[in-house]
């Protein structure tokens, strides 16, 4: 893909679907959250292991690794800003 | 990276021949007495075992009733699938990284599928495997409490495990009825070397700004220019000893924490966020960084604590540095007890 080229709302609904897969909950609930909610703490809470697999997918499917490119991890934020560092990167 | 579990073979590799080509009745075959030793001086040394072995799973049976064998294996996979999967089902099952397992087979067959299905394992022959168990791959440092005891540790754990999938309530009720309970307090001279052992051993949940030698760890721990936080865990199922600790300098800009670690076996409880809480609540707000893949986990608990990045290294030779506003920390959960006098 190239860089750009990613599609902010196709990104995100792949991004619910991802979070819908690492967290167990019910994917329609993961479609229903607000683009705001935070991943860590209060909102998703994914824990470090479910976040360590979300990111391998976003890995793995858009070619974008996270890991290396956000040292402090601001991407995590929110939904909307891990759908905007992917869109940005990939 | 030291090795933390031996995956072995059984036919050619522990014991001469085939167990399945037996008679019926007949005595298990004795592991070879070369074996043998490896497995007691790596067991002392804190290393695990395991087995995969391509067989019937009926001689799981044999090897838990074989004098020299039983209780020894922990997440053991005997069946016919490929052993680059089994590999990675016990690696899961103790919750250690793939690149902290070394596999052993006679067969070059099974050596080379294990090889190419997980490029991060050490990948040995029989004899390879007990020239290498007194050098550095199979770490060298002095053997601690921890180490030699790491066996019932998993032991434990595993029991654990067990009494949570049986237990008749939710996972926060089990949680509670653990009793968990982590106690933090200053190092002292008599826990250098399971500190020493924790830098050289821990890299999920470690940030990785620094790898002292023991020597420097001993230093830093006389020294009162430095905190070292060091945290036990105990719970119903037993004591977990030293799982994590702190070094933090202290500077006129304030206190750096230059090294945090955690063990992976207490990982899952919520301790890294623990460690962070009693450093955060003692005024540490910034911190020595080197980002890796390995250390993902311990940088999403640096970042829901809100631990954000000031800066990226410029010098690749030196960590990145994190810092904290003063800001509330989010509640730790009411299931574990943090005693930090």
């Amino acid at each position: 893909m190239s860089p750009g080229a990613a599609d902010a709302a196709e990104v995100e609904d792949w991004l619910r679907g991802a979070l819908a897969e690492v967290t167990g909950l019910p994917r329609a609930e993961v479609s229903a959250l607000p683009a705001d909610t935070p991943l860590l703490g209060d909102g998703l809470a994914l824990t470090s292991l479910a976040g360590v697999h979300l990111l391998a997918a976003v890995r793995t499917h858009w070619d974008v690794d996270v890991a290396l490119l956000d040292l402090g991890l601001d991407s995590l934020e929110s939904i909307a800003a891990l759908r905007d560092f992917i869109t940005t990167h990939a | 990276m030291t090795v933390k579990c031996v995956v072995w073979d059984l036919d050619g590799t522990v014991w001469d021949g085939v167990a399945l080509e037996l008679a019926p009745g007949a005595a298990p075959p004795p592991v070879r007495p070369a074996v043998l030793r490896a497995m007691d001086v790596l067991t002392a040394r804190g290393v695990l075992h395991s087995v995969a072995s391509r067989t019937e799973p009926a001689t799981a049976d044999l090897v838990a009733a074989h004098p020299q064998l039983a209780g020894r294996f922990l997440a053991p996979q005997f069946g016919w699938g490929d052993k680059g999967s089994a590999v990675a089902r016990i690696a899961a099952s103790l919750g250690i990284d793939l690149s902290t397992v070394a596999f052993v087979d006679d067969d070059p067959y099974e050596r080379a599928e294990v090889a190419a299905a997980q490029p991060s394992v050490l990948v040995f022959t029989p004899s390879e495997l007990l020239a290498a168990v007194d050098g550095p791959a199979f770490g060298t440092g002095p053997v601690t409490a921890e180490s030699a005891a790491r066996h019932e540790l998993y032991v434990r754990e595993q029991r654990r495990r067990h009494a949570e999938e049986t237990f008749a309530g939710s996972r926060e009720e089990f949680l509670r009825w653990c009793d968990m309970r982590f106690v933090v307090g200053p190092a002292t001279a008599a826990d250098v070397p399971r500190l020493a052992e924790l830098v050289r051993r821990t890299n999920r949940f470690n940030s990785g700004g620094a790898a002292y030698s023991a020597d420097e760890v001993a230093a830093r721990v006389a020294d009162p220019a430095w905190w070292v936080p060091v945290g036990r865990l105990t719970d119903r199922f037993g004591d977990y000893g030293l799982v994590a600790a702190a070094f933090v300098s202290a500077k006129a800009s304030g206190a750096v924490a230059r090294l945090i670690m955690v063990s992976c076996r207490a990982a899952g409880r919520e301790v890294p966020a623990a460690l962070v809480h009693v450093l955060v609540s003692r005024g540490v707000r910034q911190l020595d960084l080197r980002p890796s893949e390995a250390n993902l986990g311990l940088r999403m608990v640096l970042r829901r604590l809100g631990f954000r990045a000031v800066a990226a290294a410029t010098d690749p030779a030196r960590p990145a540095r994190l810092e904290r506003a003063d800001e509330p920390l989010e509640d730790l959960p009411a299931w574990l007890t943090v005693e930090a006098p």
